[in-house]
This record gives structure tokens, C-alpha cells and sequence, in this order.
């Protein structure tokens, strides 16, 4: 009995145990199945503000992402695409957690982030702490890809300098020669300016005054009676989202317009921005690096697809969410989807070249675009491109040797 | 400086101040009579910004409609809150009271983002005032500035006279020096804080509805401008109409003349200029002696 017992106990020990070691056999077997790159989801962690004043950048963005997407049936470099959305807000503190969580808990392949020039030096540390790719969409602030640059960081957008810089010798060859500007004060506004100034001031012109309003400022009619007196040639500015709107129209309302031309960047008369700045933006000259007319094969291609497919007209939001896609998967195309070996993989991004809505598109050795900057005018609620400003537009690289 | 731009800038001042005084006068006359701070005060600016936005623009009501029609719902709202919340707090400390109106600031800003998101939504000037006025000499300024100016000091006079020529303001003027005696001397002071209450949140209102084409319409646009309208009844001396004027209009000189005279130092003149005269009246300007 009892030995029948221990009979039995014991071929029901062996049995688990054979068990066991039949069934880890399979999952080991199954392992590098699993890890095939064909079916390990590519995951992307998008860090970028769904609330607050900027929310309609990452709404924006992420509508031309998940378009992009779309186009490519969801696979990148033969990867199907895991996305995995964060509200950044405009929080330095909340983005750099949320990087921290993306990059260790979730294992991203790659951060795409972020709108807010105050949140991405954060979320960049992270990254490059952690071995990780950062595509920054759209956060423009200089220094990302000068003396912080590094081999796992690109940016889509633009740098502040490269959008504004051709427009300094551009203006000054239209015949103005004294300048005053404006800017909001913060980073982006600063750099955007001043890159205006130097190149004004470079091809012979005058800044006479500079103003800086606050970025929670949006009433500037104390700031016109000087314009008035000082009477310039014009006036270049900074303004984004509602503070652009404001600032148009004010500018307009205090018969500014007529007197003093209007110049800026191409937040200023933003296409999303029209509606609300009505009349007050006609005649509104910006440096941009895309319109929704600028007139090439890719533009009409992605405008038209665009509205289709999301019923939305395309904006300079979703333009850079698409581009962000389309530069993601020429480079994964190149590693046939491996993001595992980052060296490899940064050269493949780093080749990239394309036609892009905004034109032809490569990178610079600093991983900034090198691209077209037009001047275009606002004028019935619609944008006009008058001309290239400059072709071939390139931050002016410092020493990037990471 | 020259002559045309000081003329401006004293346009300005006074557009500027007329805006703040609209908000500071109902702030120092909750004070003043009820005793009750009333952080809350910015929410009824905001949310006849809101409400004037959504009737004209998303309802297409005429003008004048939607804009009484806003103020008058903000006085519901204002009464709802003194009777429900402020009533109750009148004998309480002032920290209670502070806490209680910020946490009906969070309210009303979430209830906003919830109603119409977190978007800035620019508001129309009305067709009617649009375009600029040529005064005289190179002189030009916004219409609707000049009306919104013209509207505050209208306001302000009819203020003034409420407070100094009538039963009412007797009352609250007494109000504004010794509650207790008032009630004491059997002036049933219930209605009148009702009426006051609803008087300050209708001032607000409308300084809300005057102000949504300049500033935006946008969620916690009332939290900013009140911290701006304290400052101008603590300049005024609290409880005091004529404080609250004085202190708006010196408020909107500082502030236009600061940003072209200091422009680095320009955020930062307004509260110099209060702690200025509370060094020198700790009261403020028109407040009651002790």
C-alpha cells in the first residue's frame, strides 16, 4: 500500500517535472519566434501637451501621425506600430516622468515629443540616459541641435534660427532698413526674433527697438503709442497661438497696419489662426518653412489625402506629425525595423531623404532638417507663398561631436 | 517722450483702469460691506466672457441681448454662491473664506474647460465699434477702447452716486465702517449684502463681456485679472469706492507708462507701486482709519 503509494507520488513527481521541462522547452523554443522583429510591436511613446493653451499642437500632431500611420497600414519597417499617448501638458516635471515611465516601464523604441521648449531638455536627458531615440516634432528651441545634440536625437520641425534668419536679409532687400520688433518672452520668441535682428542688422539694417512682452500678456496697445512715435520701416514679431491672434488684430485696431508693415513667423498668421484674425492679418508677411498652397507634387498629395481622410483641412501641426512618421520609416526601412542596434539606426535616420510637403528634406550633420524657408502672405483668410526666401536652409552646426 | 505717445498711453491708463475698476468695485464692496473676501470674484468675469461668447457667437443672439443676458445669469450664479457658500462664512475667519472662494475657483475653471475646453477662443469686436477713431494730430485710437473707457467711467459716476446720494449707499457706506452697528441700529442688512453681492458680480460680469475682444475668451482669464484687482482695492484703501477708483486708474497709468518707460522691470511696477502706499497709508489710499 504504502509503496504503491510512493510509487504513484513519485511518477506524479516525474510527471511534472517532465512537464516542466517539456513545456519551458516550448517557450524556449517559442522565444526567438516571439522576438522575430516581424512581430514585436515598434513602440512609440508620444510625449506632448492634449491640454491646456497648446493642446492643439499635440492634437495636431498626433492627427498627422495617426494619418501617416494609417498610409502605411501600420507597419514601420515591417513592424506593427504600438502607440502610446502622454500628456505632457507644458510641465517640465510631468514630461520628464512620463519620459521615464515610457522609456523603462513601457520599453518605447522611441520618444516622439515634445511641443513645449521647456519640457524638452528634460525629456532629451531621459532619452540619452537611457539609450533611447527622441523624434522631436515640433519644439524648435536652438540649442537641441547645437550644443546638445546627439546622435539619438532628430528633429522634424525646424530650429527658432533656421525660421527666421532668411527672412532678416529677405526684409532688407524689400527696402526696409529701420526694424522694431516684438516678441513673447520666453525662449522660443527670443531665439525667433533675434535670428530676424541678425540677419537684419547683418545686411545693413536698423533694429531701433526691441519689446518684449510677457508670455501671459494679451493686451498690447500699451506698446503701440511707442511704435507710433518711433515710426520703423516695420515691425517683426513672435506671437503663437491666441496671443498671435490678439496681437493681429490689436495691431490692425490701432491702425498699425497700414503704417507699419507687418512681419513675423509663421505662428503669427498660423493657418489654424486665420478664422479668428479675420481682416486684421491681410497683408501679414511670414517666414515659413510650409503653407496648405504651397504649390508641389507632395503638398497637394498630403492636403488632399489629409482632408479626406480625416475630414480636417491639414495644418502645420499634422504636416510635422506626417513628416515625423515618414521620417521614422525611411530610416526603419533602411535597418529592415531593427531599432535594437542604435548606431545603426541613427546613421539610417541620419541618411533620410524625401519630399516632404514643406519640399525637399534631408538632415544636417547635427540631425536638424535642412530645408526651404518661403514668404508667405495672408491675405483672405488664406496663405499665399510669394517666394522661396532661402533654399536650403541650414542651422549653423557648432562642434556636434556625440 | 513725445506729446502723442504720453496722450496714448494716458488713453491707455484709463481704458485699462476703467476694466480694472469694474472688477475692483464690486471686490471692495463684498469686502467692504459683508466682510467677505471674495477670490471668486475673477469667476464671474470670466464667466460672462463665456457666456456673451456663447450666446453671440454660437447662438447668433443679438448683441445687447447676449450680453444682458450673460451679466443677469452671472447674478444668478453670484446669488446662488452668497446664499449657498458666503452667507455662511460671513462670521467666519478670512482664511476660511479664502479657501472655500479658491476652491470655487477651481470649480468654475474646470466647469469652463469641461463647457467649452481648454482652447482660447477670440471673441469679436462688435461691427459697430470696430476700426479706430482719428482724435487728432497723428493721433488715432481703437473705438472700442474709447467705449469701454466711456462705459467704466459711466459706471464709475453712477457708482459714486449710489454710494453718497442714496439710502442704499448710506447704508453701505455704515456698512463699510461698523457692521455691527448697523444691525444693531435695526437695518435688516440680509438684502442689502444680496443686492451689494449682486451688484459686484454684475459689475464683473460686464467688465468680463467689455473685455472678451481684447483679452480672449479662455479658462482662468479671472484669475489673472483678480489678483491685479486686488492689488488696485488694497492701493484704494478696502471698502472704498473712490479707493477703488483712484487705485484702478493709477493701476492702468503705472502699468501702460512701465511698459514703455521700464520695459525689463515693467511686471513688477504695480506692486512696487502698492507696496509704496501701503509703507506710507497702511490702509490704502482711501481706506478707514483704524
Amino acid at each position: 500500500m504504502n509503496k504503491d503509494r510512493t510509487n504513484v507520488m513519485m511518477s506524479r513527481r516525474q510527471f511534472g517535472k517532465t512537464a516542466l521541462v517539456a513545456s519551458s522547452a516550448v517557450v524556449a523554443a517559442a522565444t526567438p519566434l516571439r522576438y522575430a522583429l516581424g512581430d514585436t510591436p515598434l513602440k512609440i511613446g508620444l510625449i506632448l501637451p492634449y491640454s491646456g493653451v497648446y493642446a492643439n499642437f499635440g492634437e495636431g500632431i498626433t492627427a498627422g501621425i495617426n494619418f501617416a500611420l494609417k498610409k502605411h497600414g501600420n507597419q514601420l519597417g515591417g513592424r506593427p506600430v504600438e502607440v502610446i499617448k502622454g500628456d505632457g501638458k507644458l510641465n517640465p516635471k510631468i514630461g520628464g516622468e512620463l519620459a521615464l515611465k515610457q522609456v523603462t516601464s513601457d520599453k518605447v523604441d522611441m520618444v516622439v515629443g515634445t511641443a513645449g521648449s521647456n519640457v524638452l531638455p528634460v525629456v532629451a536627458k531621459v532619452c540619452i540616459d537611457n539609450n533611447t531615440f527622441l523624434i522631436d516634432p515640433t519644439a524648435a528651441s536652438n540649442s537641441l541641435t547645437r550644443e546638445h545634440c546627439n546622435p539619438l536625437i532628430f528633429r522634424i520641425s525646424h530650429s527658432n534660427w533656421q525660421l527666421t534668419h532668411p527672412a532678416g536679409s529677405w526684409i532688407y532687400n524689400k527696402g526696409k532698413r529701420r526694424a522694431m520688433t516684438m516678441g513673447m518672452n520666453y525662449v522660443t520668441g527670443r531665439e525667433e526674433v533675434d535670428a530676424f535682428a541678425e540677419a537684419f542688422k547683418k545686411a545693413g539694417g536698423e533694429v531701433i527697438d526691441q519689446k518684449w512682452p510677457g508670455l501671459h500678456e494679451l493686451d498690447y496697445q500699451a506698446y503701440f503709442a511707442d511704435v507710433l512715435a518711433k515710426k520703423p520701416d516695420m515691425m517683426f514679431t513672435f506671437f503663437a497661438g491666441s496671443n498671435a491672434v490678439e496681437f493681429v488684430k490689436q495691431y490692425a485696431q490701432a491702425g498699425l497696419k497700414d503704417k507699419v508693415p507687418l512681419y513675423g513667423s509663421e505662428y503669427l498668421t498660423d493657418s489654424t489662426l486665420l478664422d479668428a484674425e479675420g481682416k486684421a492679418a491681410d497683408g501679414v508677411i511670414t517666414s515659413a518653412q510650409w503653407a496648405p498652397t504651397l504649390d508641389n507634387p507632395a503638398n497637394k498629395k498630403f492636403t488632399s489625402e489629409f482632408k479626406n481622410a480625416t475630414g480636417k483641412e491639414a495644418d502645420l501641426n499634422s504636416m510635422e506629425g506626417h513628416d515625423t512618421i515618414e521620417v521614422i520609416a525611411l530610416g526603419l526601412e533602411k535597418t529592415k525595423g531593427d531599432t535594437k542596434d542604435r548606431k545603426a539606426l541613427s546613421k539610417a535616420l541620419q541618411s533620410v531623404e524625401f519630399e516632404s510637403p514643406r519640399g525637399p528634406f534631408r538632415f544636417s550633420s547635427a540631425r536638424n532638417p535642412i530645408q526651404n524657408i518661403y514668404a508667405v502672405e495672408a491675405k483672405d483668410g488664406k496663405l499665399h507663398v510669394l517666394e522661396v526666401m532661402q533654399k536650403d536652409v541650414e542651422d549653423p552646426t557648432v562642434a556636434c561631436h556625440a | 517722450m513725445e506729446l502723442s505717445t504720453f496722450f496714448i498711453q494716458l488713453l491707455n491708463s484709463l481704458q485699462y483702469g476703467m476694466l480694472l475698476f469694474l472688477i475692483a468695485s464690486g471686490l471692495t464692496l463684498t469686502f467692504g460691506v459683508m466682510g467677505v473676501i471674495n477670490l471668486a470674484h475673477g469667476a464671474f468675469f470670466m464667466i460672462g466672457a463665456y457666456l456673451a461668447f456663447q450666446f453671440a457667437r454660437h447662438w447668433n443672439w443679438p448683441l445687447p441681448a447676449a450680453y444682458a443676458a450673460a451679466i443677469t445669469a452671472v447674478v444668478v450664479v453670484g446669488a446662488c454662491v452668497e446664499r449657498s457658500v458666503l452667507a455662511p462664512l460671513a462670521n467666519r475667519g478670512h482664511l476660511d473664506q479664502v479657501l472655500v472662494t479658491y476652491g470655487l475657483i477651481l470649480i468654475f475653471d474646470e466647469l469652463a474647460v469641461i463647457g467649452w475646453g481648454n482652447d482660447v477662443h477670440p471673441a469679436e469686436i462688435p461691427a459697430l465699434l470696430r476700426g479706430s477713431v482719428h482724435l487728432f494730430g497723428p493721433i488715432v485710437y481703437p473705438l472700442y477702447r474709447l467705449v469701454l473707457s466711456g462705459v467704466g467711467l459711466l459706471c464709475a459716476i453712477g457708482l459714486y452716486l449710489l454710494i453718497s446720494r442714496t439710502r442704499l449707499g448710506m447704508i453701505v457706506r455704515a456698512g463699510s465702517f461698523d457692521r455691527t452697528m448697523v444691525r444693531a441700529l435695526g437695518i435688516n442688512v440680509t438684502p442689502i449684502f444680496s443686492l451689494v453681492f449682486g451688484l459686484g458680480a454684475a459689475l464683473a460680469a460686464l467688465a468680463g463681456v467689455l473685455a472678451a475682444p481684447i483679452l480672449s475668451v479662455a479658462p482662468g482669464m479671472g484669475d489673472k485679472i483678480i489678483i491685479i484687482a486686488f492689488v488696485v482695492v488694497v492701493i484704494g484703501g478696502i471698502g472704498s469706492i473712490k479707493g477703488a477708483f483712484v487705485g484702478a486708474l493709477l493701476v492702468g497709468l503705472f502699468d501702460s507708462f512701465g511698459k514703455i518707460l521700464f520695459p525689463s522691470v515693467s511686471s513688477l511696477i504695480i506692486y512696487a507701486l502698492m507696496a509704496a502706499v501701503l509703507i506710507w497709508r497702511p490702509r490704502g489710499l482711501f481706506g478707514k482709519t483704524a
